[in-house]
């Protein structure tokens, strides 16, 4: 069995050389300690085995940065493809008639039940500020649940893949807020109905793009925390 | 060439098949597994395995799930059913490869 003294040793070495997210820290932590505990020399003690045996076998610690940045890479190209024909499915098939039909329903209703000024509050709310705090809410969950269980990780590498899709799928209502404002002579509130063949798709491509990413998150994102 | 570059040329089709007798293992457990098979001949490295098995898990072929051990999470590595068919695909193909090689370099062997 492996002392306390020595758990400590390997997590600190792991932490200054940069493995930082639960999936990779877990995986080396629990390698580096196996080997530790099969070593030959039952004399080596951790510093030791990490300096002669661990490192030389992963090819140093540039060996396991890259191995870190390749996993990273290979699961952002699972992830991208998946958005891609995720998206392309929703987009060629009956979610993008029901879209289109709802939006220009739903604007059509809603603007007229309650006016254009809560029609973009609504979409707002709904579009950017909720799934910004589901988001960051989730993450600060995570940090404190890492916290409580005394780990030297505090982020998952969920994040680190799902955060640019989130900067990505943030930057379509962003784009269409920017295009109601810029044809409707800074009059954000007016330029729906006015230029409907701008405004239209790019709110039906809002609303695709955030039906994808709810459903990658569903099939890729879901973080189980093991360790408790 | 080296015989570790001959290996690593064949590492992902070594664990494809030791999964397919193994069912699930983990990494360190695939490094033992090979080295006593091989009766230490093949030594996998740990830079060589880890790029694969994230490879291969990526690419769908492999799935994974953790297990507390001794307080610590362990990740065990499994096949899934594309993963199944690649192993197949892949030791057929490596066999067939091996025969070639064989007529090549022993021809009489090949005649016989």
């Amino acid at each position: 069995m492996i002392t306390k003294d020595e758990q400590h040793t390997i997590e600190q070495y792991l932490k200054t050389i940069g493995i930082n997210t639960m999936e990779f820290f877990e995986e080396m932590y629990d390698h580096i300690c196996t080997s530790f505990e099969n070593r030959k020399d039952k004399s080596q003690g951790i510093d030791a085995h990490i300096r002669d045996v661990v490192q030389p076998s992963f090819g140093g610690v540039n060996g396991i940065i890259k191995i870190r940045d390749q996993r990273t890479k290979a699961r952002i190209r699972l992830v991208r493809k998946r958005f891609g024909q995720i998206f392309i499915s929703y987009f060629l098939g009956w979610p993008n008639v029901l879209i289109t039909f709802g939006v220009i329903l739903g604007c059509w209703t809603l603007s007229q039940l309650f006016g254009i000024k809560t029609l973009i509050t609504i979409s707002s709310i709904c579009f950017i500020f909720i799934p910004l705090t589901f988001f960051f809410g989730k993450w600060i969950q995570f940090w404190r649940k890492c916290k409580k269980a005394g780990k030297v990780y505090r982020t998952s590498e969920v994040y680190q893949i799902f955060t640019p899709f989130m900067a990505l799928a943030l930057q379509v209502p962003n784009m269409t807020i920017q295009s109601w404002n810029m044809f409707a002579d800074k009059d954000i509130y007016g330029s729906l109905f006015i230029h409907p063949e701008i405004c239209i798709p790019l709110s039906i491509i809002m609303l695709i793009s955030f039906f994808t990413l709810s459903k990658l998150y569903k099939e890729e994102f879901i973080i189980k925390t093991s360790f408790n | 060439m080296s015989s570790s570059k001959l290996l690593k040329g064949s590492l992902a089709t070594i664990v494809l098949r030791l999964l397919e007798e193994q069912e699930k293992m983990y990494g360190y457990e695939i490094t033992q597994k090979v080295k006593q098979l091989t009766e230490g001949e093949f030594k996998i490295t740990e830079g060589a395995l880890y790029p694969t098995l994230h490879k291969l898990e990526a690419e769908g072929y492999l799935t994974t799930e953790t297990q507390l051990v001794d307080g610590r999470v362990r990740k065990y590595y499994s096949l899934t059913k594309e993963g199944n068919a690649e192993a197949k695909a892949k030791v057929s193909e490596l066999e067939e490869f091996l025969a070639n090689l064989q007529k090549v370099l022993n021809p009489k062997l090949g005649l016989g």
